[in-house]
């Protein structure tokens, strides 16, 4: 953050005269300078013009390993799930993996290592961000299909986290009717079912089985949640 | 500067430890009458989960994100669970019951509910259980919260929920309260 | 998205939230005190040597320290009775236990999920270490209907604000042979009377004074298994307030002088911008009106500037021109 030392005065008259009040956008003209910090953050990033910006988390890590019971060859495809005030500044919020199989032996562990990273901002820390997981392989035609889903949510706390996975596969499809037909190709529904499966609801009235287990680490970076009077972790007092 | 703000966010993750292979779990935010919800589900019920023989534990990864005001130190959420397990035949039997504070130290946390079930102490009941498979519930939930005498009541001990929670605390210093 | 909308939509969006949440607050205890919560749960039992087991719990509270029943604004916490507040003391269900592994061990496991919520009002003028306790008493039935005690704890409690997890060890009364008989046979087994005795260190003798318990006159014991409590520790005092709040303030404040800083740099400097461009609007304009009238455009512009700058020994036959065509007006430079 540089600060300028260059003349601030203006010269002969200190004030600026009235026909002059026109230049200025309606941003300048503020009498409150702490609600003028507040709106702005919602403007884009300035940062020689704004004190405090929006606070940003950034996620990376990886998709490292996991375990189906009887499948083999899947890729995993990952979607981030957020809410609206949400803005990506860095990163892609999908990926595909490539197809991983099995070792030759017993070991039933598929191993990605799939590296994501996103940096997003914000003002406000509902709807935290969601991974949402897909699991698909080649049918006997060589076409994808989805079978798998999973979806966690991204770790609050900053610092280095594991989270374990639980890939479903529906057993009859009520709610998921919707979801299976967006496999089935009806790409105009896609902005629909990753939320879908991400929100919770509606999942009493279906029945699922388990179809694996998936292991991520999370490595979670944030700055400026303090300045919005967030806490989110007991370890530096 | 407003009132202290208190978000949690994260999933209903798993069950462990219970005889049956088919479960469902229901769960609910219980907080105190000066915390008010301004988003966010406080109450739902999971997947029917089956699973085959050769694994230990249920994972349902049930997502939640809610949002609270406090206006009080008094009435720090908790978190109620009642596990139901589902017989052949399609009954519904409870599989247990279970009470979890949640914590109040910012940060990730992993949080282990033991879970216990009313059973009966009479031979009438024995026999009902153990012939027709029908078990006792509770039919007042009052009781999982309120710390009244429970000496003639008699219980026995089940499986184990896990919660993976995050806790985001805004403002609370401002007012005088420490969280950690 | 907001930002292609207005300011005014955006004010009245961040005025909506803040009419949501609002700023009320419970009242802080007045200075020179503090006010904790204790709320937490007695999870379960480990390790005992019988399965079907109850536990009974009493708060111990020293000096210093006090329940806090009567506070008008917070009374009421999960259930609306008044009678869940502060229980001094209370017994859990008996619960039958399952079998599971600890410690490479494969050992009895009761749970309880037994919740209780405390409130206590400490006094912080005066530095003291004394903190409550909270005393258990594990008992037994088993199916013969027979009752013993498997154990006594004791658990301090913390100091430092935040969600623990304890696991108390507890011990039990080891009798004579022939008390070991009858409680194998009967039930019934040593009992210590009164729970506080258990973390009694020293007693009053007849002048008044401390004096350590001697040990011979203490039962033996021997170990018995473990209770496992979490519990969440908020602490909320005027002090904190007030410093906290000074802090915020001055943070505050520099960052509107920041801000009040930086707005005026930026109108400074479009203003300057401004009257730059305006200056050369008008000397242009300028130049185009005197461009008839003078012959060479060397010439600057304004007859004034020309006035002042021409030096004493200047030529007059320059300006035969406009001598002639300005007369009335035109200095003499005779």
């Amino acid at each position: 953050m540089e600060r300028s030392e260059e003349d601030l005065s203006l010269g002969s008259s200190e004030e600026y005269r009235d026909e002059e009040k026109s230049i200025f956008t309606e941003d300048m003209n503020i009498d409150n300078p702490h609600e003028y910090s507040k709106h702005e953050n919602l403007q884009t990033y300035d940062p020689k013009r704004q004190p405090h910006s929006f606070f940003y988390l950034g996620i990376s890590g990886q998709i490292d390993s996991g375990e189906f019971y009887d499948r083999d060859g899947i890729a995993i495809k990952y979607d981030i799930v957020k809410g609206n005030r949400w803005k990506l500044v860095k990163g892609e919020e999908t990926g595909i993996s490539q197809h991983g199989f099995r070792n030759q032996g017993a070991s039933k562990r598929i191993v990605w290592n799939f590296p994501f990273e996103v940096i997003y901002s914000s003002t406000n820390v509902k709807d935290w961000p969601q991974i949402v997981l897909y699991g698909s392989g080649k049918d006997f035609r060589g076409r994808e299909v989805i079978e798998f889903y999973g979806s966690v949510h991204v770790p609050t706390s900053p610092g280095r986290h594991t989270r374990y996975v639980r890939m479903f596969q529906p057993v009859t499809s009520s709610i998921f009717g919707k979801f299976l037909g967006w496999i089935k190709g009806n790409p105009a529904s896609y902005k629909d079912a990753p939320n879908l499966i991400a929100k919770g609801e509606g999942r009493e009235v279906t029945r699922v089985q388990s179809g694996g287990l998936l292991k991520i680490t999370f490595q979670i970076t944030q700055r400026n949640l303090e300045k919005y009077g967030y806490k989110t972790t007991s370890n530096d007092d | 500067m407003a009132t202290p703000q208190l978000h949690l966010i994260g999933e209903i993750k798993s069950a462990k430890n219970f005889e049956s292979n088919r479960l469902f779990c229901k769960w609910e935010f219980k907080y105190g009458k000066h915390l008010t919800v301004i988003d966010g589900n406080t109450e739902g019920e999971t997947f029917e989960e089956e699973k085959p023989d050769k694994e230990t534990a249920f994972y349902f990864d049930h997502p939640f994100d809610i949002h609270f005001k406090v206006e009080s130190m008094r009435g720090w959420p908790k978190v109620v669970v009642e596990v139901w397990e589902v017989a052949d035949d399609g009954k519904y039997f409870i599989a247990g019951y279970g009470t979890g504070t949640i914590p109040c130290s910012p940060g990730s946390h992993n949080i282990e509910i033991k879970c216990w079930r009313p059973k009966d102490q009479t031979w009438y009941g024995y026999l009902r259980e153990s012939l027709l498979g029908v078990r006792s519930e509770l039919a007042t939930k009052e009781m999982l919260l309120s710390s009244m005498e429970r000496n003639l009541f008699e219980s026995e001990t089940t499986g184990s929920i896990t919660v993976d929670i995050g806790i985001i605390a805004k403002d609370f210093e401002l007012y005088g309260i420490k969280l950690s | 998205m907001a930002e292609t909308l207005g300011l005014a939509f955006v004010k009245k969006e961040i005025q909506l939230q803040n009419n949501l949440i609002g700023s009320g607050f419970a009242e802080p205890p007045p200075s020179g005190s503090k006010r904790v919560s204790y709320t937490g749960e007695i999870v379960s039992a480990i390790g005992f040597d019988q399965p079907k087991l109850s536990i009974t719990y009493k708060v111990h509270v020293p000096e210093l320290w006090e329940f806090d029943d009567y506070n008008s604004y917070e009374t009421l916490g999960i259930i609306k009775d008044l009678d869940e507040v502060n229980k001094r003391d209370s017994i859990t269900q008996f619960s039958y236990a399952n079998i599971i592994d600890y410690n490479h061990q494969r050992v009895y496991e009761s749970s309880f999920c037994f919740p209780f919520d405390l409130q206590f009002l400490q006094d912080t003028k005066e530095e003291s270490s004394e903190r409550p306790y909270l005393l258990f008493q594990v008992n037994s039935l088993d199916s013969w209907s027979r009752h013993r005690i498997e154990g006594y704890g004791s658990l301090q409690f913390p100091s430092e604000e935040g969600y623990h997890e304890f696991k108390v060890q507890c011990w039990k009364p080891r009798g004579t042979f022939q008390n070991e008989l009858h409680s194998f046979f009967l039930g019934g087994s040593v009992r210590v009377l009164e729970l506080e005795d258990i973390i009694q260190s020293y007693k009053l003798n007849e002048k008044g004074e401390r004096e350590m318990i001697p040990y011979d006159s203490l039962p033996q014991t021997e170990d018995s298994g473990e209770i496992v409590i979490k519990l969440n520790c908020l602490s909320h005092s005027y002090d904190l307030k007030k410093e906290n709040r000074k802090q915020y303030d001055i943070e505050k404040k520099k960052q509107d002088e920041e801000i009040v800083r930086r707005i005026n740099a930026e109108r400074i400097k479009l203003i300057k911008q401004y009257r730059k461009k305006i200056k050369k609007e008008i000397l242009e304009e300028e130049e185009l009106y005197t461009e008839d009238y003078s012959r060479s455009g060397d010439y600057t512009d304004s007859r004034d500037y020309r006035d002042s700058y021409l030096p004493d020994s200047y030529d007059q036959s320059y300006d035969d021109d406009d001598r002639y065509y300005n007369k009335e007006s035109h200095k003499s430079y005779d």
